[in-house]
């Protein structure tokens, strides 16, 4: 029951943390037509903190699915998602490399 | 200013695409910024797969779109295609790049044929409260507008799918959405709707290591053009879901063979 609750609340954050992510970019980008100076800094930073949170918002996605799967005891989708995650990691430490 | 607001007009369109066929829309977006605003194709991949991204979220998070996709099968199917996109990656330089575009145009045509062979087949099945197996899923049909249910059949034929996407992906730099969509839809009995909004979600995982990739190695560097792109596509994601819930599945299908048939032909004599 806990850890449905977390699969939930977890998708909640998720749904306002992708609402934060269209506010900083549309701030940022209409910051950035207004404004000059050291202020243009903040419209540019507005802009990469809402691309770092597009970013991150698929990576808890999974997360959240993993957590749900899990507490409905569908243990092979669980670990499925985990095995995404794991992929995800993999994929990224190769890109890099 | 009016680069921005073109590229966000562009995202309109393949966010609308995203959501409607379950396509990336790198197909719609990339040739926008680098041949019509000059962007070094890099740049404009990058930009691309940062929308890419945006659809997936907008699909798994709002209500529109988790009516539609299907989490369970998504993450099934992400674990082949991860696996094919490395393996891909390590046979990249094995295959000569025309040989990858002509694999990849012959494919996409195929694949263009089986849709239109198949444009009248429905995958629904028609008692909602009949079993659906693991994997399926009950809709409302837009097109009956009645509650229906679904049953994912042949399941290792879209698992085999999904990792040659995923290799098709890395060899020539498009998302699987346009392999993915059709083979779940014409074999393995998902509905058209709920194919396109799952590999919406399976193309924005997939594309998290590249736009990593992209942002260490440099090419993101255009925040302003890419939050454009984002916005546009958020719009347009939304738009597709309105869209998408307005007009018959044969009008997506006849779609989605049409773009097929399209990139075949720039795949397998243009490029």
């Amino acid at each position: 029951m806990t850890t449905i609750y977390a699969a939930e609340r977890l998708r909640s954050w998720l749904r306002i943390l992708l609402a934060a992510t269209s506010a900083c970019l549309g701030l940022g980008l209409v910051m950035s037509f207004l404004v000059t100076g050291p202020v243009a800094q903040v419209a540019t930073a507005l802009v990469w903190t809402g691309l770092a949170l597009l970013v991150l918002v698929p990576l808890l996605n999974v997360v959240s699915v993993f957590a749900e799967e899990w507490s409905a005891g569908r243990r092979a989708f669980a670990w499925a998602a985990a095995g995404v995650i794991l992929l995800l990691i993999t994929t990224t430490i190769y890109k890099l490399r | 200013m009016l680069t921005v607001l073109l590229v966000m007009l562009a995202g309109v369109g393949a966010g609308s695409l995203g959501a409607m066929l379950g396509l990336g829309g790198g197909i719609f977006l990339v040739p926008i910024l680098n041949i019509g605003l000059n962007i070094p194709i890099d740049k404009a991949m990058a930009i691309s797969l940062v929308t890419v991204i945006a659809t997936s979220n907008f699909v798994s998070l709002s209500s529109a779109g988790r009516k539609w996709a299907n989490a369970r099968l998504a993450m099934v199917l992400q674990v082949p295609a991860a696996i094919g996109a490395l393996a891909g990656l390590e046979i990249l330089a094995l295959i000569e790049p025309r040989m990858r575009e002509q694999i990849f145009g012959g494919t996409a045509l195929l694949v263009a044929a089986v849709m239109i062979a198949r444009l009248d087949h429905r995958n629904v099945m028609l008692r909602a409260a009949g079993d659906v197996g693991a994997l399926g899923g009950r809709i409302e049909d837009p097109d009956t507008g009645q509650n229906v249910a679904y049953r994912v059949t042949r399941l290792p034929f879209g698992l085999s799918v999904a990792c040659c996407a995923g290799i098709i992906s890395s060899l020539v730099g498009v998302g699987g959405g346009i392999l993915v969509v059709p083979a779940l839809n014409s074999r393995c009995g998902v509905p058209m709707r709920v194919a396109a909004a799952t590999s919406a979600v399976i193309l924005g995982i997939t594309a998290l290591p590249g736009v990593v990739g992209y942002y260490v190695a440099g090419h993101l560097t255009m925040p302003l053009l890419a939050a454009g792109a984002v916005l546009g596509v958020l719009a347009g994601s939304r738009a597709g879901f309105w869209i998408t819930t307005r007009v018959k599945v044969r009008a997506l299908k006849i779609l989605m063979a049409g773009i097929l048939a399209g990139v075949a032909v720039e795949y397998l004599y243009f490029k």
